[in-house]
């Protein structure tokens, strides 16, 4: 059972690497051709804006679960790690436990607000709106599956992160 | 209600549930207590991170990346030796006035602590400073450094308060500058005090070499102010110019940079923003929960009783913005107070990019505060110290940017004079 986890994971985390690996890679062009375009070509372009903010939106949920995986997301675990073992573990479990709920949380609210939207469009290129949002349940299904894989949740360095100054 | 969710989002951060997921959680039983629709939550969650202006977080977050392995960040710590390693103190002026470079090529204070740290740290302590002293002057020079553009923090406060991006950028320049003078003189005058060593004077050739080194990389922040300033394209677009810029710098020109190193710094942007973006997104829910029960009102209101002018409410600011940053890490502190404050401190007459400039000061400074600030645990990982080591070192260094902080707020014109020169 672990073991098959494990497998799973190691292939979702492929997937998601190379998946937010070429979105940020389109955003980065969409935005530079909407720079030239608007210089070379002197023409308005109504999809540039649009594509590249939904790439980023699944590219940055994307990257949240996969920050799941890697232990990027900010904690602050100063308090827990001073604590003797067993109370350590027990509260880090339950820190894994509130996580897990919060992705199966995104996964049946986010399926529920496409069902809502199925039919609305985006306003310039007309593209579905429940295609933006399906990041929302997908990226809670990958923080599941890593979760579950199991190394995410584990004790360790924690306390880390990208700084946003 | 709002005290309870406070509470529930206190008690998981403690249980180090990750900020966000804590954020997310807290408002999922809000939502959930009040009977609201649960598809509010990703909508809400989505609709934080949804603004063209977020897109500058990763695109400014992986140019940063490309510079450091590009061995740009060791350019700048040349030119700066070369420009102030002869005074008293040489090696920690040097941190400062490197930060200052850097700074201006990265936009995140973690990135600046990990990439001035691990270079600077090793040759402090080679040259008799304490380790805890090292990491303490490196983590000084990077609470000022958040005040240099880019900065990921300014850019999620311009999208949050809608406050121009561009504008914020030189606003924060002369606030930086002064802070960097500053510590600078400190360690001068501590240097003296101690016998810490100054290097040599470079000699007029050094300097020449180091600056033709360090000229490209620097001509990235000109191209990034300038073109926003002339209105060649966004602050977004100038994020996408820069990784484009940095990319040639890297490749092309230094040819550094192997496609599978790009590739796993392209991958790593990704990962930060979206650690840094779930937060956004979690904290819009949180704000967003709390605006519909009302909780910012009453609070508010309990602020405004408070009385007292714009100066009083700009201390206050700091006050308030100190401990949630050491606790939350800047920008959620941000993404939940701005909303709330800002329009207060507009109807007090406050400008918008001056109040900004304090946040983002005081930010700076939390971000570093023991024993618990983000980036200090960044910097002392950095140099193998205990962050409470640090405490003692740190403690005259971020005195005197809280002072520096204080006079910026009460003194608008340092910082609304540039932009107002430049016509924002």
């Amino acid at each position: 059972m672990s073991g098959r986890i494990a497998a799973l994971n190691r292939i979702l985390v492929r997937f998601e690497t190379v998946a937010v690996g070429v979105l940020a890679t389109a955003v980065c062009m969409v935005v530079l051709v909407q720079v030239l375009m608007r210089y070379v070509v002197v023409l308005p372009n109504p999809w540039s804006e649009e594509v590249s903010r939904f790439a980023f939106l699944w590219m940055s949920l994307l990257g949240a679960s996969l920050a799941v995986e890697h232990r990027a997301h900010f904690r602050f675990d100063r308090v827990v790690r001073g604590l003797p073992d067993a109370w350590r573990r027990g509260i880090e479990g339950g820190a894994r436990f509130v996580t897990l709920g919060f992705a199966l949380l995104l996964i049946g609210a986010g399926i529920a607000l496409m069902e809502l939207t199925w039919s609305e469009r985006s306003a310039a290129l007309g593209l579905p709106i429940a295609g933006v949002y399906a990041a929302a349940p997908a990226s809670g299904v990958f923080m599941v599956i890593h979760l579950l894989a199991g190394r995410a949740g584990e004790g360790g360095r924690g306390e880390r992160g990208a700084g946003s100054g | 209600m709002g005290g309870v969710l406070v509470g529930t989002f206190g008690g998981l951060v403690l249980a180090a549930v990750p900020i966000g997921f804590a954020l997310a959680a807290a408002a999922a039983v809000a939502i959930a207590a009040a009977g609201l629709p649960l598809v509010l939550i990703p909508q809400q969650l989505i609709a934080g991170m949804d603004s063209f202006p977020m897109l500058a977080v990763p695109l400014f977050l992986l140019a940063g990346l490309i510079m450091d392995v590009g061995g740009i960040s060791r350019r700048l710590v040349t030119l700066a030796r070369t420009l102030v390693g002869h005074l008293p103190g040489g090696l920690g002026q040097v941190v400062v006035l490197a930060e200052v470079f850097f700074s201006g090529v990265s936009g995140s204070t973690s990135a600046d602590a990990a990439a001035i740290g691990s270079i600077m740290v090793p040759q402090l302590t080679a040259n008799g400073y304490g380790r805890a002293r090292a990491a303490a002057i490196v983590s000084a020079a990077c609470g000022m450094g958040i005040l240099i553009p880019p900065a990921i923090a300014m850019v999620v406060y311009g999208v949050v308060g809608n406050v121009s991006i561009g504008a914020l950028f030189v606003a924060a320049i002369p606030a930086a500058l002064l802070m960097a003078v500053a510590l600078m003189v400190l360690i001068g005058w501590q240097a003296r005090r101690q016998g810490w060593p100054a290097g040599r004077r470079a000699a007029p050739g050094e300097i020449r070499r180091a600056a033709v080194d360090a000229a490209l990389p620097l001509f990235l922040i000109v191209v990034i102010l300038g073109g926003i300033r002339l209105g060649l394209f966004t602050p977004t677009e100038a994020a996408a110019v820069a990784v484009a810029y940095s990319l040639l710098l890297a490749g092309p020109v230094y040819r550094s940079l192997s496609a599978a190193a790009l590739g796993r710094k392209i991958v790593e942007a990704a990962v930060l923003s979206g650690a840094v973006l779930f937060v956004v997104g979690a904290a819009h829910l949180l704000g967003w929960v709390l605006a519909v029960l009302g909780t910012p009102q009453a609070f508010a209101e309990a602020v405004v009783g408070l009385g007292g002018g714009p100066t009083a409410f700009l201390l206050l600011t700091i006050v308030v913005f100190l401990p949630l940053g050491a606790l939350l890490e800047g920008v959620p502190a941000i993404v939940l107070l701005t909303p709330i404050l800002l329009p207060l401190a507009v109807g007090l007459g406050i400008d918008p990019v001056h109040y900004g400039v304090v946040v983002l000061a005081t930010q700076g400074i939390s971000v570093f505060l023991p024993p618990v600030g983000v980036s200090l645990l960044v910097a002392c990982s950095a140099s193998g110290v205990e962050p409470a080591a640090v405490a003692r070192p740190l403690a005259p260094y971020l005195g005197l940017l809280l002072a520096l902080t204080a006079a910026i707020a009460l003194w608008p014109g340092l910082v609304l004079f540039l932009p107002r020169l430049l016509g924002y």
